[in-house]
């Protein structure tokens, strides 16, 4: 019986595949073609232009603020029941112990100064990636006057306009869009990054951490191995740039690539094909915000560990 | 050819064929998490960390061609 219902599920799964295989070519004349723009739209909320990509970030803050403001309520109280935590609590506790561990494991004992902003970004990552994935996200927005002539016309359904196949002088403009196809958003996010490795390996090792990029004293020093040193140092400096640019751009990259390969599957193959890809999603958007916080962490681990230590 | 032609194919060519070594630098390093991993399962763990860590240095190279690409398409 239940062998008779998998092959029975696996038919219909490969009927409807088949089915929108046919149906998609030819729906491509009904259907709004996917447009893909790189920089973020912006829709006017008042004298200014805010980008849509502010409106995502800002939803995952709230997402993010809402329900850790809710997980550790009792703790923040300081009510007994926290001793004893349960329903949402657990998941917010258990969530931090497991990144907390995970990075304890990475950065030591000195890790403790360091796991907010880590833990910060995995989460703020995360929730950025996955809200994204809510039905809406750029597709609801405000029908503007198209800059060139590459315009949709538009029907109205109801109170509710919607862009039709045909050429018109009207475009969509989004109201919510994930932060990370935005390449500001990375970008900065990489320069915090940065940034606070930085500030960590001063931290942990005072003003001389910075020989390790000017390192003067074994040019003085050291002959050819000294002036050799010097030069590593240099490509230690020109190294912090490019971590900047792969920070920023791994992220972005990968984002944006969801993005559009969420757009152009379902305009090829309609049905069932899109769910494989929504799943693809769930999981890039995860392990990007995992290598995000893994790197700040493994860059920090090395700048904190100071260079006489393992002599 | 035209200049517009041009660009594309460009873009196309450098994200492909940069796209080609990170590949087999990915797997590469796939295989031997997954080696190491069968090996000595208790150290997972550090084996899980060091493989990401790898994999995002050989990813670099990939975002150093997306960024020529994205270049071209969008700049030049």
């Amino acid at each position: 019986m239940k062998r008779v219902v998998t092959v029975l599920v696996v038919l219909v799964l490969i009927g409807l595949c088949a089915f929108s295989c046919v149906i998609g070519p030819l729906g491509q004349k009904w259907v709004v073609q996917p447009h893909v723009q790189m920089a973020a739209e912006t829709f006017p909320i008042g004298p200014v232009r805010v980008p849509n990509s502010l409106m995502g970030m800002l939803l995952a803050g709230l997402v993010l603020i809402g329900l850790f403001a809710a997980g550790t309520r009792h703790i923040r109280a300081g009510r007994p029941e926290a001793m004893v935590p349960r329903g949402l609590q657990n998941l917010v506790e258990a969530i931090y112990e497991f990144l907390a561990n995970f990075l304890r494991g990475i950065l030591g004992e000195r890790s403790e100064k360091m796991l907010p902003l880590l833990i910060t970004f995995f989460l703020f990552i995360l929730v950025a990636n996955w809200v994204k994935l809510i039905p809406g996200f750029e597709t609801i927005g405000l029908i503007e006057h198209a800059h060139k002539g590459e315009g949709h016309a538009v029907r109205q359904v109801g109170p509710l306009l919607f862009l039709t196949h045909e050429k018109g002088k009207y475009t969509l403009i989004p109201i919510l869009r994930a932060a990370n196809t935005d390449l500001n958003v990375p970008l900065a996010l990489a320069l915090i990054s940065v940034f606070m490795t930085q500030v960590y390996g001063v931290q942990a090792l005072g003003w001389g951490y910075f020989s390790r990029f000017i390192n003067i004293k074994a040019l003085t020093s050291g002959g050819l191995m000294g002036v050799m040193n010097f030069l590593v140092g240099l490509l230690e400096t020109l190294s912090e740039f490019t971590k900047i640019i792969s920070f920023g751009f791994r992220l972005f990259g990968n984002i944006f690539a969801g993005m559009v390969l969420l757009v152009v599957i379902p305009s090829l193959v309609p049905f069932v094909a899109p769910v494989a890809f929504y799943i693809l999603e769930l999981f890039v958007g995860a392990v990007q915000a995992l290598v995000f916080m893994m790197l700040t962490a493994a860059f920090t681990a090395v700048a904190t560990a100071g260079h006489g230590e393992h002599h | 050819m035209d200049k517009e032609v041009m660009k594309l194919l460009a873009a196309a060519l450098a994200i492909g064929l940069g796209a080609i070594g990170p590949g087999i630098g990915i797997g590469l390093v796939g295989l031997g998490g997954a080696q190491a991993t069968g090996r000595n399962p208790e150290a997972s763990g550090t084996i899980l960390t060091n493989m990401i860590l790898a994999i995002a240095f050989a990813e670099a190279i990939a975002i150093y061609a997306l960024v020529v690409a994205l270049i071209l398409l969008f700049v030049v």
